[in-house]
């Protein structure tokens, strides 16, 4: 339990949302078409409140906290979702100390599913009011009507789209179930908002530990599925010790990925602490979705290999997710800096 | 007519080299990655008006009539030139079948159209339910008159898009041991029945196709080594080929473009990265001595055995592994896709990484290997 919601059902909630309208062949048609974004399924989720989950209460939203986003982080990354979602949710939960006509503004479309948005950590900017600079592979940039630019300088910044001298270029990616962009901004005006920052990259950092254990989850239940159905040598081969071992090693990673996320979710202990384990359960639940989804393909054989089969639309989301937000080695750098402070 | 064998090493490698640099053009050197014959043909024409189409075929069939150790001098040569694999299922596998247990008709018959490229042949063991379980295949073939009717369905097939002619292995006794009621027939897909289906791999190159046969027909003359001895003649055809198979050429272009993406992404000087490269080049190192030693024993005229199952694990493994870390080191551009750029250079670094999880599966996959390993180099029991 968690704010007196029921996360169990929460789940079943999402989950039944997401296999129904986003099952296997919708979305391997949709990575097929080109990819990235879903609008037709943005368009049926957008009714059902998920982008109001974390919003205040009197903001009118769900009042619901991390325990319960990390619930939707993880479902959207079983799927895999082929929606811009975990940005916009990351966007709403850091606009909730900004003044009450920001978040007038903004919060109503972004919860109704009528606007994303995206987030760029520690980008390089000029100073002042209007700001140059770039900020590269921009996760849902592509899809977003909003950014939120963390600067290098301690800023935080919002940018619409439609901003003046903002330019944004879709970026391909390896991942065809998401999109990104690069953004070039020159001269642009930008609103400076009050932001925890720390907050923020704890959020992002769970964020993409929860998309990672979902994924490994379901990419992993498939392929034990595929090892009880297909036969060689008489037998189905889920019963050859080797293969046997190889997949309960990785129900042994998931698991142990999987138990230092709800932990770094809980978030007991002081915020340097709580924000290094965030770094570390990422770091974590990535390299356990990596390994997972690339041994998937070697369990599947040859069909793991083909553009039909859903091995390489998991493996490449894994990659991507090793890879954003300055990727896996700058969130150990980061841990490791927040755990050493106070051992020097 | 020349006499490769009669040259040094170094002499005949620097012949090939030559060779090579003269008539391979640029554009099918992309070492791995699949060619389609259109790009190809050209090489492939140019390798046999000069003579230099199939190494180890004899002379008088329009061969190089190499040795075995002279032989992987030459393919060590295509692999240090990235030379891409075009259409070579012809001169790899039916020209030496054909020689050790073909009919001197079909020698007369096949061998000539292969060198003039009439033939482009393509090999139809795997089928979807058989795969490391080859010998559990289905697709039939039953006499009627001089001729078989062949029907199933043969997937995997490299090269079955541009290819004309396939062999395949077909059951001709369904109430004898499994490996004992197969045979090794010549078939030609210029006729109808024969579809062929591409497959899309997560590359999204259409390398493998899926062939179907319905009621397709082949002269009973077509069979190779006797009806029901098909078993036999398919593994005579998995011995060279597997030797190739565990060399580190594709360890080292791999190892090539890391150290490259790690110059790129600025970690060269980075000693986490370098102690992870090192540990890579030493397996690289180890790959290749054991490599060495076998090309020794080869070169010695001695026969190999399936200790050569430890190289292709070796090989292949160490190949991934090294495209992981490239992929790795990139670090946020590890999530791009295609030509990744770089402040000075680009790279395609998911591509390395994908292609590199295909040999680990196809000709045998690790498994498969770990368990002939197991099995006939140590004596355990299964």
């Amino acid at each position: 339990m968690s704010d007196g919601i029921d996360l169990t059902e929460l789940r079943q909630g999402f989950r039944e949302v997401l296999s129904a309208e986003a099952g296997p062949e919708r979305v391997r048609r949709h990575v097929h078409e080109g990819g990235a974004f879903d609008r037709d399924l943005a368009g049926t989720i957008a009714g059902l409140g998920w982008s109001a989950l974390g919003v205040a209460e009197a903001d009118g939203g769900l009042g619901l906290g991390l325990p319960a986003l990390a619930v939707l982080y993880e479902e959207l990354g079983r799927g895999p979702a082929c929606l811009p979602l975990m940005t916009t949710l990351l966007v709403i939960d850091a606009l909730k100390d900004a003044p009450d006509s920001v978040r007038g503004r903004w919060l109503p479309p972004l919860m109704s599913g009528d606007l994303f948005a995206a987030l760029a950590l520690d980008v390089g900017l000029s100073a002042g009011e209007r700001v140059t600079g770039r900020a590269v592979h921009v996760l849902h940039g592509d899809a977003a009507g909003l950014f939120l630019l963390s600067a290098t300088d301690g800023r935080h910044l919002l940018v619409p789209r439609e901003a003046a001298g903002l330019t944004v270029l879709p970026t391909a990616l390896v991942d065809r179930t998401r999109g990104a962009a690069s953004l070039d901004l020159s001269d642009t005006p930008v609103l400076p908002v009050p932001v925890d920052g720390a907050a923020l990259r704890r959020h992002t950092a769970l964020a993409l530990a929860c998309d990672s254990v979902g994924g490994a989850d379901a990419i992993l239940e498939k392929t034990v599925e595929y090892l009880k159905i297909r036969t060689q040598f008489g037998q189905p081969i889920g019963g050859f010790q080797a293969l046997k071992h190889r997949t309960a090693n990785h129900k042994l990673r998931l698991e142990s990925a999987r138990a230092l996320v709800d932990l770094a979710v809980r978030g007991d202990g002081d915020g340097q602490r709580v924000l290094a384990l965030a770094h570390l359960a990422r770091a974590h639940a990535v390299e356990a979705y990596v390994t997972i989804a690339d041994d998937a393909v070697q369990l599947h054989g040859g069909i793991g290999f083909t553009w039909e089969h859903e091995c390489h639309h998991y493996l490449k989301r894994a990659w991507l997710n090793r890879a954003l937000f300055g990727g896996e080695d700058v969130a150990l750098d980061a841990a490791a800096a927040l755990l050493t402070e106070d051992v020097a | 007519m020349q006499d490769w064998n009669a040259l040094s090493d170094e002499a005949f490698r620097a012949a090939a080299r030559q060779f090579i640099e003269t008539h391979c053009p640029a554009h099918i050197r992309r070492g791995e990655e699949h060619v389609r014959w259109e790009q190809s043909q050209g090489w492939y024409k140019a390798m046999a008006a000069h003579g230099w189409l199939a190494p180890g075929w004899p002379v008088e069939h329009g061969g190089m009539g190499l040795k075995q150790a002279k032989h992987l001098i030459y393919l060590e040569e295509w692999a240090r030139a990235g030379i891409s694999r075009v259409m070579e299922q012809g001169v790899l596998n039916v020209g030496p079948v054909l020689l050790a247990h073909g009919t001197p008709e079909q020698v007369a018959h096949y061998l000539p159209r292969i060198v003039s490229a009439e033939h482009l042949w393509c090999q139809g063991f795997s089928e979807p339910g058989a795969g490391s379980d080859l010998a559990a295949l289905r697709t039939e073939a039953r006499i009627d008159g001089d001729e078989f009717i062949i029907n199933g369905h043969k997937i995997w097939t490299s090269g079955a898009v541009d290819a004309n002619h396939i062999f395949v292995l077909a059951r001709t006794d369904k109430n004898v041991r499994k490996q004992a009621g197969i045979s090794f027939i010549l078939v030609d897909m210029r006729q109808p029945g024969v579809t062929v289906k591409p497959i899309v791999t997560i590359n999204g190159d259409a390398e493998f196709a899926e062939v179907f046969l319905d009621d397709v027909r082949a002269p009973v003359a077509n069979l190779v080594g006797g009806l029901n001895n098909g078993w036999k003649v398919a593994q005579s055809l998995l011995g060279f080929e597997r030797v190739w198979a565990g060399s580190p050429h594709m360890g080292r272009q791999a190892m090539d473009r890391l150290v490259r993406v790690a110059r790129l992404a600025g970690r060269d000087r980075d000693p986490v990265t370098l102690d992870r490269i090192a540990q890579l080049q030493i397996d690289l190192a180890d790959n290749a001595e054991m490599y060495e030693r076998l090309a020794q024993e080869i070169r010695a005229g001695h026969s190999f055995g399936f200790e050569v199952s430890t190289l292709k694990i070796v090989a292949t493994e160490t190949y991934a592994r090294i495209t992981e870390l490239t992929q790795e080191i990139a670090a946020e551009r590890g999530g791009l896709g295609g030509e990744v750029p770089f402040d000075e250079g680009t790279a395609d670094l998911l591509r390395d990484y994908l292609t590199a999880r295909a040999p680990m599966i196809y000709g045998g996959t690790v498994q498969i290997h770990r368990n002939i390993l197991a099995k006939r180099v140590l004596g355990l029991p299964g």
